[in-house]
């Protein structure tokens, strides 16, 4: 029983064209970027490459933009960058609240919003943040560039609509006009670092105080994060107030159906999921300026 | 040890840090079952290239206590997940663990026997016992209270949890034709030779264990291991050294955990609060070759702590089961004692309604007091008193919801400590049977000598251990080491001021310095040393289960601090393991025996930013012992948990009868399931 990874080979590339190239022509390769979950999986030989390609020095791969109407994130850019970029903040608190949630600043230093998406672990905190955003993914495969929805990019655990040869380069969330908040709350396991449950919220409010729209994740309960439509659906059109709030909260519990397992049983993941769903939106219509008890 | 400074710098010499050109390094094929034969191993060095039963060595080891003879590899048959079963070599680390893939187990898998309790009655854990119990006895007086206005019961339990010192095990083990050197970060080099020896069969003479700077261990460290008679064996087939460093995983699944008691406890009161008698059924998770036997016995010894409860009677027992040997860890016993009494105090609070302070303070010692089970007490209301009063428990009961817990510290003063001082060229050098690894015996080692011998106390130096230095030794553990380890050095240090005086005609320092001297002495120790202990805790938990501690607070008697910043950064550390056994460190497995925990993070040890802070304060009621010092290391993990656990029971307003006490546990009580 070893702490040491296989041998492999490595190299550093300059485009993700190039890493594109050299990941459809390698079998056995893997895009090495943070490498918060992909060394510990190396070194304890979980898993065995014959390549890493290391995308974290091509120029321009990280970074964050602010265009017209969307925010542009690079695949390498940071977790601890995002925790710390007070734009991203502003436009999207949902962002700077899942990503100082994240495990430890030491991970957040190194890991990347790109690995914390592509490596799908249900655990992660960022996928069920995209797909409330309704973000879109470029993805780099063999034939080119496509974009991708978040909310049929995760498949299952550690499953998404990518395959071997694609590789994620940038994420792109649009703002809406209106009155847009956003916010995200998470449950950790009793010990470790990852998140039991989560919810990711984004809201919208009329000028009357009235929910106009909102989409509402649960993270970390299912293999992929879930959009609580019910919850969403009960809430279009009702007054932003704390009743509403709980009652789709309380929906949650007949709604969702999780699995008893080592970690926590249905009936907690239930009331954890329900009592988040309530917290996320309480703080989203808070931060539209709605006081609410 | 290294020079404090240069380890905070990463200049310390730990086990990783021993190298030698031509080394070995090698690495363990274990089992990945908790219970299975092994049909077929191909590959590797096996157990018949080990010929040898692993010695009962360290902590607690006597001659009399019942102990299986554990292999040092498993051949056929696999106890416990993790259990070593071949060795591989490599030049370097990386080609060790890439020859691992070359050896090939076959199993067949049996049904694990996880549970203590149901193993009391199942089949053997390991082939060939007749019984899983281990050891069976029945502590105190049996007793029979007929008028009670009160019979309370409860089951109450501590799961096991890893030791998790920073620094895993490890050993280099080097072999020159005549003699076998053995480095490896320990609580004690005297017990890891006697268990090299006593297993391998060698004279003393012929192995050296020497000490390297030791990153905490908890009582992990105490004793020996399959790993180091490998490593042994195999510097002395190969005649190159040989190294091996534990991985977390490894320590999580194949070291030896602490606590995992079950305890079924009642007790007898009176409407008024008094209690009568206490007695209850303790069983111990031992682990498959039934490790730290003793511990059962020992923890129903003190359960009725610093209380004089006239009557007490325990069946105590250890039971194996397929888990890896539970061994010590900080406290060993002392903490598992104290929360079974607590609990049931506090339990009995409920009750009554009592105030917590008063009820303890109605069934304190107000005399020397002599427990049914032998445990002999000074008088503790006038500490109880004292403490609570300090730590200002009166004035928050009255807005707030305060824990608190009051307990013994039973330092493992027995059997001594030897210590060997040796002037030369000015400087002084100094060898403790009771080493220091992260308890900084070298502050008080220099400030007794200084006082004593008159000199500066920079040219003192606290050696590492080393059997080629010191002739015989114990260890550091049980809180023992300052009591025994000060006395033998006040003991030296006048046999040397003697010398000094023989040679010269009086004594000075600057006589001593002038001079080489060369000295030793075994100070040999009967009898006991107890003392008082008592701790207050805040917390809040909210809906999810999340608990926040706001305020911990202790005050200890030590006797006398003789390194009052040691004192403090002793009851921080410990009350950071005391906090993480309540919130979240576990080793849990599932059904079919895989564990539940590969990492750190896994096995629930707080963060730098999950631990809370304590208030600290210490009285200084001087021992009998020239020096005045009583036992403090393990008092934090016996009166943290206890009044934590009380603080977080108080605002879920539900019963915590375990610990971990995980956030579903709390919302499954307040949603008045049953966990």
């Amino acid at each position: 029983m070893g702490m040491t990874p296989g041998n492999f080979d490595y190299v550093r590339v300059s485009s993700f064209r190039e890493a594109a190239r050299i990941l459809s022509e390698e079998e056995n390769s893997k895009i090495l970027a943070g490498g918060q979950s992909l060394i510990p999986l190396l070194k304890t030989r979980i898993m065995n490459v014959d390549l890493l390609i290391d995308i974290s020095g091509i120029k321009g791969s990280g970074g964050i933009r602010q265009e017209k109407k969307s925010l542009e994130i690079g695949a390498t850019y940071r977790v601890g960058e995002l925790e710390g970029n007070s734009l991203a903040a502003e436009s999207f608190p949902i962002l700077h609240d899942a990503a100082s949630s994240i495990a430890d600043p030491l991970v957040r230093n190194m890991g990347t919003v790109g690995g914390n998406l592509a490596h799908a672990d249900p655990g992660n905190d960022l996928p069920p943040v995209m797909v409330a955003l309704n973000a879109e993914f470029t993805v780099l495969g063999p034939k080119g560039e496509r974009v991708e929805r978040s909310a049929a990019f995760f498949k299952g655990a550690f499953s998404t609509s990518m395959d071997h040869s694609d590789t994620l380069t940038s994420i792109r969330i649009n703002q809406k006009d209106g009155n847009v908040s956003s916010a995200f709350v998470k449950q950790r396991k009793s010990a470790g670092d990852f998140s039991l449950a989560s919810v990711a919220s984004v809201v919208e409010l009329d000028d009357s105080g009235n929910f106009k729209d909102s989409r509402t994740v649960l993270g970390s309960v299912f293999p992929a994060p879930m959009i609580l439509e019910g919850v969403d659906a009960y809430l279009k059109g009702k007054k932003a107030n704390s009743e509403t709030i709980k009652k789709a909260a309380s929906l949650v519990r007949t709604q969702i159906n999780p699995e008893s397992d080592f970690f926590a049983s249905a009936d907690y993941r239930r009331h954890v999921s329900s009592l988040l769903v309530n917290n996320a939106l309480t703080t989203a219509v808070r931060r539209s300026g709605v006081n609410i008890a | 040890m290294s020079d404090i400074v240069d380890i905070i710098n990463g200049k310390g010499r730990f086990i990783d840090d021993i190298s030698f050109p031509d080394m070995v390094h090698i690495a363990f094929v274990r089992s990945n079952y908790s219970r299975a034969k092994i049909l077929h191993v191909n590959g590797g060095y096996l157990a018949k290239d080990f010929p040898y039963f692993m010695a009962s060595a360290g902590e607690g080891a006597t001659d009399e206590e019942m102990s299986l003879r554990a292999p040092v590899l498993a051949s056929t048959y696999a106890a416990y997940l993790g259990e070593p079963i071949a060795v591989v070599t490599g030049k370097n680390r990386y080609e060790a663990e890439d020859n691992l893939e070359g050896v090939e187990v076959d199993y067949d898998p049996l049904n694990p026997i996880l549970d203590p309790e149901e193993a009391i009655n199942s089949d053997p854990v390991i082939p060939g016992v007749r019984s899983n119990v281990i050891s069976d006895r029945f502590v105190g007086r049996p007793f029979s209270i007929t008028d009670a206005d009160l019979v309370l019961e409860d089951r109450l339990e501590n799961r096991r949890v890893a030791t998790n010192p920073i620094e895993t095990r490890g050993v280099v083990a080097a072999y020159d034709g005549s003699k076998l050197t053995v480095w490896t970060p320990t609580q004690s080099a005297h017990s890891v030779r006697d268990g090299i020896c006593e297993s391998m069969n060698l004279p003393k003479e012929s192995v050296r264990v020497i000490q390297t700077d030791t990153g905490g261990a908890f009582g992990l460290k105490g004793g020996v291991y399959p790993e180091y008679i490998v490593a042994s064996t195999l510097a002395m087939k190969l005649k190159r050294p040989v190294k091996w460093i534990e991985t977390r995983r490894e320590h999580l699944m194949a070291s030896r955990p602490g606590r995992g008691v079950v305890g079924r406890m009642k007790i007898y009161a009176m409407k008024t609060g008094l209690i009568r008698g206490i007695s209850g059924d303790i069983i111990v998770d031992a682990g498959a070759y039934g490790g730290a036997s003793w511990s059962s016995g020992w923890i129903a010894y003190q359960v009725t702590g610093p209380y004089a409860i006239k009557e007490a009677y325990f069946h105590a027992r250890s039971v194996m089961t397929n888990k890896v040997d539970q061994g010590p860890y900080r406290g060993a016993g002392r903490p598992e004692a104290s929360f079974l009494m607590e609990r049931m105090i506090d339990l009995l609070c409920d009750e009554t309604g009592i105030d917590a302070l008063d009820l303890r303070l109605l069934n304190s010692a107000k005399d020397r007091f002599k427990s049914p089970t032998g445990m002999e007490i000074e008088p503790s209301a006038g500490f109880i008193s004292r403490a609570f009063e300090k730590m200002g428990y009166r004035q928050l009961a009255r807005t707030d919801r305060p824990g608190i817990s009051a307990f013994v510290l039973i330092p493992a003063v027995a059997d001594g400590e030897s210590c060997r001082i040796r002037v030369k060229n000015g400087r002084i050098s100094v060898w403790l049977g009771g080493v220091t690894h992260g308890q900084r015996h070298d502050l008080w080692v220099k400030s007794l000598l200084s006082e004593k011998l008159g000199i500066d106390p920079s040219i003192v130096t606290l050696e590492l251990g080393d059997t080629d230095m010191l002739r015989e030794g114990v260890g550091t553990w049980g809180s023992r080491s300052a009591i025994v380890g000060a006395n033998a050095l006040l003991k030296v240090a006048a046999k040397i001021m003697e010398s000094v005086r023989k040679k010269t005609g009086s004594y000075s320092g600057k006589n001593l310095l002038a001079g080489d001297y060369d000295e030793y002495e075994y100070a040999n120790e009967k009898g006991s040393l107890i003392s008082f202990g008592a701790n207050l805790a805040l917390a809040d938990s909210d809906d999810l289960g999340n608990v926040k501690i706001r305020t911990m607070k202790a005050y200890y008697d030590v006797g006398k601090a003789l390194a009052p910043q040691v004192v403090i950064s002793q009851i921080r550390g410990g009350a950071v393991q005391g906090a993480g056994q309540v919130l979240s460190e576990n080793l849990e497995y599932d059904r079919d025996g895989q564990l539940m925990a590969a990492t750190l993070s896994d096995s629930g040890v707080l963060n730098s930013v999950q631990a809370p802070d304590i208030e600290a304060f210490y009285e200084e009621n001087p021992s009998r012992f020239p020096h005045g010092a009583k036992g403090l290391g393990e008092s934090p993990t016996i009166g943290v948990p206890t009044a934590l656990v009380r603080a977080i029971e108080r605002s879920a307003g539900i019963r915590i009868r375990k610990t971990p006490v995980t956030p579903e546990n709390i919302v499954s009580a307040k949603l008045g399931k049953t966990e």
